[in-house]
């Protein structure tokens, strides 16, 4: 009865935003299921779908100068999920906080699980008040959404090949501990293992800032945000809670141009600006969902970044150009550790990271991300220096 | 294979690319029944068309690109070792002690590269031809080993039994060795399209045929797909009957009966011949996978009134489906001719919003089968978004 309910509450999230819907954006991402069953697709072929309706120009409120906008957006994804070991499962408890004879106790799992994962975001957006600095407008948007989150932890897809390295069951089906009743630091992995999650969210953004060219600002912009995911919102199964949280989020950027370069057409020729930002999130609740599960699973951290972005020529047309940025985060991660259940654990690590990032966007429906990383610092569970990189590949429609 | 894709992939990319802008699209999203009941999407299908000068006046001319994505659950049809129909063989149906575990998971990738070209004046006669790549993955189904009642799977008669241990997959081909392929095809379509608007749905006649060409020398392929198709249909809908509404919208009509009539016939030869091009399949009932299949479906349409717009309303269809298999057995190691037919009655209640989304209820009685007497009644609900 209750999915059933679930399910007309989407149909008619659905039905009400696609029929008012007089823009939609569909997106595909490339990206790979690793290692899982070799491949997918040699690492070529979609295993994400994303899709998006939105609805422009409401009206709210009468003779208001900003219309406002609905967005309805569903993502399907495919995920190799590996099983966290360094957190026991029955106390969640870092194996790192543990000296060497409390590891002897420790109990751990490891292992690659299956997870489909898919969600609905639907939310409502109204713009208010005048930027002061650019005198036209808006001075920010408030947005009040709620996001659906549903997921499987199932066999990896490698079981499928070999018939054996399961998981969450022995060889005869039977479900083996700790899968069989509720598991502390991963809940989304106890029982039936079918995974259904709300939160609410409140945002709201700043804008004071003017453009100067293609991706340029001078100026400022904040944010704020407010995530509610209690278990009374239908997060709470025949397994037991599964999402019992609130994340208070703050944003905050500025941007100097240095130089803006114009073609004769007044389009961009060469931008550069100079751009620093600091962040801040808190995550409290004793039951937080694998999806907004912190780094280190420590509850805080404040980030600071300073990066320089350089705006290359637009050519053909406007939405064709491409940009680099160089990035320094430096960020401090603290607070007690999320799902541990006696809340004894309280830490702090310093990360410290360099950022190469390329960014080109063709016709405005395929974009592709080249980013290139070296890791300085990772303090709690230490990590040598290294060199990352990732290279993405997306295709958007607009309707 | 990695590179050869890739740069394929680019090329298509890069190609794509010299046509400036793009024009309207074609949305379809379907789910699953065990991914969250049915109500979270897990494929995606769209295509994006290129604008392009109309090369002869008063006809379109299109270049379009087109994307299929998802999961789907597929049922084993065929023996994998010999291609003998399971239903038609009791041992071998017998040899699933739970029919669930005939059914398996695929994840799949197509595109397309269409180039249509229409003729004879606003249409009346259009002729396609693309490119494509379909890539495969298939494993267990979602929920197996997932508890003592799932231990028994497709592949795997328990986990450390495999089910087929044979090289052979004559009747499977897609499902052989690690059941990861990727084929490419040629398309070469031709239409007759004789409708016209009518109050809720277009009027007339229209004909449709593609063959497509998969050989297995085709570039790029991994050689799991060897076949030839042909596939025609012919659609007949006439709306004998409309009342239309009074006042602001007299275009729109408060009742409209609608009949009509699709029939396909498909032809198919080759030595591999993969799940997803068999095609045939009627409301509720298996079509066996023949040479030649034809499919006819005659129903009576009564759409209620058009609310806000003339593409949201709703309609409830009675419908009469059969299905009729015919020629040899494909992916069959010998040649077996077989015959058999079936037969669905059933309804559709449907609430058609914008042509973007449709809540539906069907059910369907499945009065005649290809294998046994047996009878039986289906339902679906759900719905289906589309642009």
């Amino acid at each position: 009865m209750k999915k059933i309910i679930i399910l007309l509450v989407i149909f008619c999230v659905i039905t009400v935003t696609a029929v008012s819907a007089d823009s939609a954006t569909f997106d595909t991402m490339i990206n790979t299921v690793t290692p899982g069953y070799g491949e997918i697709g040699y690492g070529l072929f979609p295993v994400a779908t994303c899709f998006q309706y939105d609805k422009d120009n409401l009206t709210l409120i009468k003779d208001y100068k900003h219309k406002a906008n609905v967005s309805l957006e569903s993502q399907f994804y495919l995920e190799n999920t590996s099983m966290d070991y360094t957190y026991a499962y029955d106390t969640g408890r870092p194996k790192w906080y543990l000296t060497k004879k409390e590891q002897e106790n420790y109990k751990y799992k490891s292992g690659e699980y299956f997870n489909p994962n898919a969600y609905i975001d639907f939310y409502l957006a109204q713009p208010y008040g005048t930027n002061p600095i650019s005198k036209g407008g808006s001075l920010g948007t408030l947005y009040i959404g709620l996001n659906t989150h549903f997921s499987l932890g199932l066999e990896s897809l490698g079981t499928s090949s070999t018939g054996k390295g399961f998981l969450f069951v022995d060889d005869k089906g039977n479900t083996v501990t700790p899968f069989d009743s509720y598991v502390s630091a991963f809940p989304w992995l106890s029982g039936k293992r079918q995974v259904l999650t709300n939160y609410l969210y409140l945002e709201s953004s700043f804008n004071f800032n003017e453009s100067t060219g293609r991706d340029a600002y001078d100026g400022a912009y904040a944010s704020v945000s407010f995530e509610f995911g209690p278990s009374w919102l239908a997060n709470t199964n025949s397994s037991g809670v599964m999402s019992n949280y609130w994340r208070a989020s703050a944003y905050l950027e500025e941007k100097i141009t240095l130089f803006n370069i114009r073609q004769d057409n007044d389009w961009n020729w060469f931008t550069g600006y100079f751009g620093h930002s600091n962040s801040f999130s808190y995550t409290g609740g004793d039951i937080i969902p694998q999806y907004k599960i912190t780094s280190d699973r420590l509850r805080a951290y404040v980030s600071d970044r300073i990066w320089l972005h350089f705006a290359f020529p637009q050519f053909l047309v406007p939405d064709c150009y491409s940009y680099m940025e160089f990035s320094l985060y430096n960020t401090y991660y603290f607070g007690h550790v999320v799902n541990e259940v006696d809340q004894s654990t309280f830490a702090g690590e310093y990360a410290s990271y360099f950022s190469a990032y390329y960014h080109l966007r063709l016709f405005g429906f395929v974009k592709f991300e080249y980013d290139l990383s070296y890791n300085f610092f990772r303090g709690i569970w230490p990590s040598f220096s290294s060199w990352n990189n990732k290279a993405t590949l997306t295709f958007s429609v607009t309707l | 294979m990695r590179k050869k894709l890739l740069i394929i992939i680019l090329l298509f990319i890069t190609f794509n690319l010299s046509a400036i802008g793009f024009g309207f699209h074609i949305l379809e999203v379907k789910t699953m029944p065990d991914f969250g009941a049915n109500t979270f999407p897990t494929s995606l299908f769209y295509q994006f068309n290129f604008p392009m000068p109309d090369f002869l006046a008063g006809n379109t001319t299109l270049l379009t690109f087109r994307l299929d994505n998802g999961m789907e659950e597929r049922l084993l049809k065929q023996n994998p070792d010999d291609g003998r129909i399971i239903d038609n063989d009791a041992t071998l149906k017998e040899g699933f002690a739970n029919q669930e575990a005939r059914k398996y998971t695929t994840h799949y990738d197509e595109f397309l590269l269409i180039y249509e070209q229409g003729f004879f004046g606003q249409d009346l006669v259009k002729f396609h031809f693309s490119f494509g790549g379909r890539f495969e993955l298939s494993f267990e189904r979602l929920f197996w080993m997932f508890d003592n009642k799932n231990t028994e799977g497709l592949f795997y008669k328990s986990p450390d039994k495999p089910r087929y241990p044979s090289s052979s997959w004559a009747g499977a081909p897609e499902l052989a060795g690690n059941r990861n392929i990727f084929q490419t095809f040629l398309n070469f379509g031709l239409s007759f399209n004789y409708l016209k608007d009518e109050e809720t749905v277009k009027n007339g006649i229209s004909l449709d045929s593609m063959l497509r060409l998969s050989p297995i020398w085709m570039p790029l392929t991994d050689k799991t797909a060897d076949f030839i198709s042909l596939y025609n249909v012919l659609k007949i809908n006439y709306t004998p009957i409309a009342v239309y509404q009074k006042g602001n919208h007299k275009e729109y009509t408060n009742f409209s009966l609608v009949l009509g009539n699709d029939l396909s016939y498909r032809w198919i030869m080759g030595e591999k011949v993969p799940y997803y091009i068999q095609g045939g399949v009627i409301t509720g009932a298996y079509v066996p996978n023949t040479s030649s299949i034809i499919t006819n479906r005659t129903y009576v349409s009564i759409y209620g009134p058009q609310i806000a717009a003339k593409d949201c309303y709703p309609v409830v269809t009675g419908f009469h489906e059969l299905g009729y298999s015919f020629g040899d057995i494909l992916n069959m190691n010998s040649k077996n001719s077989f015959t058999a037919y079936v037969g669905t009655i059933g309804f559709r209640a449907e609430f058609n919003i914008y042509n973007i989304c449709r809540l539906y209820y069907q059910m369907g009685y499945v009065y005649k089968t290809a294998f046994s007497d047996e009878t039986k009644v289906i339902t679906s609900f759900g719905f289906t978004l589309g642009v």
